[in-house]
């Protein structure tokens, strides 16, 4: 037997399921397949299954056919993997035909034939692209079969199948319902691609497989290939994407479009040369073009987007380079930041232009730049900042070259000054630029280095923004929102779309929409002044260090400041437990260097011995070098408040502080208050408590010791 | 919308779903099951011969053939023969010489049917002298061009066999023509399959013509009419001879085989 049809889970469709249909060939002829009998002519049919070619090869296969009420063949369809072209023979003689990237593992294939209205189509995922009409009479159909109904004797290899389906209208790929409300669930977006070139096919398909786009989210369509198109280009672009959208139902799903690579990047509209970036006019439905204000957007972090909230607007973004290899680098890039786990070993700088400008040069963007730069919210970033002038200045002044760059968010330089992304690099993840004196990038094509998006993307940054024609001054997007989203998780794409108070604004978005920053939250958060710990609330810290970080400062105020250890989850330490600091009224203080023992999250067991209690702290190194000022050994005995017993000399080379007590009569417990050179102090756990031990016991242990 | 049928495959052993028709062999397995006494795939480059891949019987290019033209077979890369003015004779066919019963035939696809006063010949054994003629498959234009076969008996007597069916050009037709002496002597025409109704179907009387040193000619005619554009046009692929009289389900297995159908 030439052909085995099998169900298997090897040949399952990956969006729906777990089992499909694997048709194995071998040379000879023969088929095998399936058939299923309607019970009646139908006028009106629709057929669509799922389909993997790609492994197929020798020679071409029949998959679906269909009978009438006689027996007669109404149509045929056959796939010839030498070529891709896919072939549907209809009993009138006529023939519908489409070609299949081999590129792409699954092909949704529908043919609707319509006798009443004598029309006959064939689509491809999603997209028709084929047609005729005439007197299809004679093609009403009652028995469907499916599997490998023909084949040629050299067709060898595997045909996998799947998600059959018959219906009386038009049928559409298999959708799959996202399980987020937010567009960080990749059935939220629709990523186009352009089926001219193989190229992007195969980058489609790479990155699906790599963010888990459904099939259904992948529009192909036969594009330009340059980079530029015009009106008449861009309507009908805007239109196929608009019809799909409704087509499918997707339009009620997707909350993103992503522009792929080597689809058209820019729209010349009036041959003018002003180039609006396709990404950025996306950002609302519709065919218009003008500015638009964006309500979803603020200077504080609003609400997460939805679908329902964004109504007609989208989230989009381009990917796209100078080839293949750098985009499918900027992939990598962003895996590579979505998987630093919690964000720790970043190690990168925030540059900021902080502009605050004056007169008509105020703009608001740049003075919610200035204030944010200021803020807790901005410590919480928990990177190191670097501004290129005083926070006050209202002069221009930018950076000649940033180093350990992380993120770059500044504005006013047409293009990037030579060697401005200098070495060594930091882990380069954003880089913004917001030009208002004319575009900074018209072309993600090229690695011009006068670009701000091919420069960035060049230097190892993994997204880039920046505009492709004159903005206005109220287009400088919130610089709040966009960070505070990316410390909280969401994707680049929602960050910018909330930073971005106007859309189709002329700013565009370079990189992978789905990347995640995983920034750093690890750290240190400072909660004060105090007057009593019952006053502590730990939502609001007044300074937020890096774990690096041992100073901080706070302005003329006295009292109790509480230093929290934040995990990488961004929790901070619960307990008393802590490391606790005093401001010394200005001066910075940083966090105690605590001891080796007692264990600072957890009680422990003073040691007895011989009738005594032996209490000691350690620590690794000496106590100079811990910056240890001064201890007192406190106790706590039943019905007591907390008491200073000893207070140790200290040692500056010594290790270790240790008190020895006699054997207390009360049960009670211990603990130690230390404090640092900086003023700082330490409370460590109470000790477990202490029972006193009954003389008679005592003098038994004593008896059986001698 | 209203989807009638979804299969997603899911539910084990097809579900409710039928399997289809048992696996059946391709065309080329289909007819050499057959044992045919010569076939010709017609797909073979020019200048020619086109191969008979049973003994040998290998047909000379005479005349205007585009060869390797588009197969009129589904599923199969093999080119076929348009015929153009041109005929491919196979000369004396000793293979052919003798038989009491046979079933020839091929696929077959007009490109434009015969004038009134004209004829086209599809196949033939025949010189159309008075001894040199054994059978002709043809189209007759005076008769609506309705499908013909004449058989001739040693006495070179005519036993016109008339179909009511007239191709329509640019169709693809599986042709096939049955004829067995021990049985009723009628030549039985079929096509796609199945059998044509007749205007005449005469029994053959006498001895049937052996036609030995008659030569088989596709698509156009030798000896009297030679010239005559008495000629086929269009293509003609996969052509076979028996020595016996194919059954009617056997005649109508190759067509649905060749035609990419299966047996329902």
């Amino acid at each position: 037997m030439a052909t085995t049809l099998v169900q298997s889970q090897t040949a399952a469709f990956p969006d729906r399921g777990v089992i499909g249909l694997r048709a194995t060939l071998s040379q000879g002829g023969g088929g095998e397949y399936l058939q299923w009998d309607l019970n009646a002519e139908q006028q009106v049919i629709y057929v669509r299954w799922l389909m993997a070619v790609n492994q197929l090869a020798g020679g071409p296969v029949v998959m679906a056919a269909g009978f009438d009420d006689a027996g007669t063949e109404t149509f045929r369809t056959a796939f010839d993997p030498d070529g891709g072209a896919l072939t549907v023979q209809l009993a009138t003689g006529q023939t519908l035909t489409a070609s299949l990237h081999v590129e792409f593992d699954w092909h949704a294939v529908e043919l609707g034939i319509d006798t009443a209205d004598g029309a006959a189509t064939l689509s491809v995922n999603g997209v028709q692209r084929d047609e005729i009409s005439g007197s299809l009479a004679t093609l009403a159909t009652r028995t469907c079969w499916f599997g490998v109904i023909l084949k040629h004797t050299d067709a060898v290899g595997e045909l996998w199948l799947d998600e059959w389906a018959i219906a009386d209208g038009p049928i559409g790929p298999v959708l799959v319902q996202p399980t987020s409300d937010h567009a960080d669930d990749p059935a939220r977006w629709l990523v186009i691609y352009n089926t001219t070139v193989a190229e992007s096919v195969t980058w489609v398909q790479s990155y699906r497989d790599a963010r888990g786009i459904p099939y259904a989210n992948l529009l192909g369509l036969d594009l330009p290939t340059s980079e530029l198109i015009d009106a008449a280009a861009f309507a009908a672009l805007n239109d196929a994407i608009e019809q799909y959208l409704a087509n499918t139902g997707l339009s009620a799903l997707v909350m993103g479009v992503l522009i792929g690579y080597r689809v058209p990047g820019y729209v010349d509209f009036t041959g003018s040369g002003t180039r609006y970036a396709i990404d950025d006019l996306l950002h609302r439905a519709g065919d218009g073009i003008s500015v638009g204000i964006n309500a979803n957007a603020a200077d504080v972090l609003p609400q997460r987007p939805t679908k329902s909230m964004l109504g007609v607007d989208r989230l989009t973004a381009r990917l796209d380079g100078p080839d293949l290899a750098a985009v499918n680098n900027l992939m990598s890039k962003a895996d590579a930041l979505a998987a630093a786990n919690g964000g720790g070993g970043l190690d990168s700088t925030l540059y900021l232009d902080p502009f605050a400008g004056s007169g008509p040069l105020f703009y608001t963007g740049t003075q919610n730049m200035v204030n944010w730069s200021q803020s807790i919210d901005r410590q919480r970033l928990r990177l190191p900042m670097q501004l290129s002038g005083p926070l006050d200045s209202t002069t221009p002044q930018q950076f000649d070259a940033i180093s350990d760059d992380g993120f770059f968010w500044g504005w006013g330089q047409p293009a990037p000054p030579s060697g401005f992304f200098a070495e060594p690099a930091g882990r380069r993840i954003v880089c913004a630029q917001f030009d208002l004196t004319g575009p900074t990038a018209t072309t993600v094509r090229s690695t011009s280095a006068s670009n701000w998006i091919t420069a960035p993307l060049t230097a190892g940054y993994a997204a880039a923004i920046a505009v492709s024609r004159t903005i206005s001054a109220a287009t400088m997007p919130y610089a709040r929102p966009f960070f505070e989203a990316s410390r909280n998780g969401w994707t680049l794409a929602e960050a910018m779309y909330v930073a971005k108070p106007l859309l189709r604004d002329g700013l565009h978005l370079v990189g992978d929409p789905l990347l995640r920053v995983n920034l750093p939250r690890a750290g240190w958060d400072v909660l004060g002044p105090l007057d009593s710990l019952e006053q502590l609330d730990p939502a609001q810290p007044v300074a937020a260090l890096r774990l690096d970080e041992t100073e901080f400062a706070v302005s003329a105020c006295n009292g109790l400041f509480v230093v929290r250890r934040v995990d990488e989850h961004g929790r901070q330490e619960a307990g008393l437990t802590l490391i606790s600091a005093v401001n010394l009224s200005g001066v910075a203080a940083r966090p105690i260097l605590k001891p080796a023992w007692p264990p600072s999250e957890d009680h422990w067991s003073p040691r007895v011995r011989e009738g005594q209690v032996e209490l000691i702290a350690a620590w690794d190194r000496s106590l100079q070098s811990a910056g240890i000022q001064g201890a007192q050994l406190c106790s706590e005995v039943d019905g007591e408040s907390e008491s200073v017993l000893a207070t140790p000399d200290i040692s500056p080379r010594a290790r270790m502080l240790q008190v020895v007590l006699a054997m207390p009569a009360e049960s009670g417990r211990y603990r130690w208050r230390i404090t640092s050179v900086d003023g700082a102090v330490w409370l460590s756990p109470w000790s477990l408590s202490l029972q006193p031990r009954p003389a008679l016991a005592a003098a038994l242990q004593t008896m059986e010791l001698a | 919308m209203t989807l009638i049928k979804h299969v997603d495959f899911e539910v084990p052993d097809f579900g409710e779903l039928t399997a289809g028709p048992a696996t059946r062999p391709g065309h080329i397995q289909a007819v050499q099951a057959l044992n045919p006494l010569a076939y010709w795939r017609m797909g073979d480059a020019a200048p020619g011969p086109l191969k008979d891949l049973v003994a040998g019987n290998h047909a000379t290019i005479v005349g205007t053939i585009n060869l390797q033209q588009g197969g009129l077979l589904f599923g199969d890369s093999d080119e076929c023969a348009d015929f153009a003015g041109g005929r491919a004779e196979i000369g004396a066919p000793a293979v052919l010489t003798g038989l009491t019963a046979f079933t020839l035939g091929g696929i077959f696809s007009a490109d434009s049917l015969p004038v009134s006063s004209g004829i086209s010949m599809a196949m033939t054994q025949a010189n159309f002298s008075t001894s040199g003629n054994k059978w002709t498959l043809w189209l007759a234009g005076s008769d609506s061009s309705r499908l013909a076969f004449t058989l001739y008996n040693s006495t070179n007597t005519a036993f016109a066999t008339r179909s009511t069916f007239t191709p329509t050009p640019g169709t693809i037709y599986h042709i096939f023509i049955t004829y067995d002496d021990a049985g009723d002597r009628k030549c039985r025409i079929y096509v796609n399959g199945a059998e044509v109704s007749y205007s005449a179907q005469p029994a053959l009387t006498g001895t049937l013509k052996d036609g030995s040193a008659i030569s088989l000619c596709i698509g156009d005619v030798t000896g009297f009419f030679a010239g005559s554009g008495f000629v086929w046009d269009g293509k003609i692929d996969e052509v076979a001879v028996f020595g016996a009289a194919l059954s009617g389900s056997q005649v109508k297995s190759l067509y649905q085989i060749g035609a990419g159908i299966l047996e329902a």
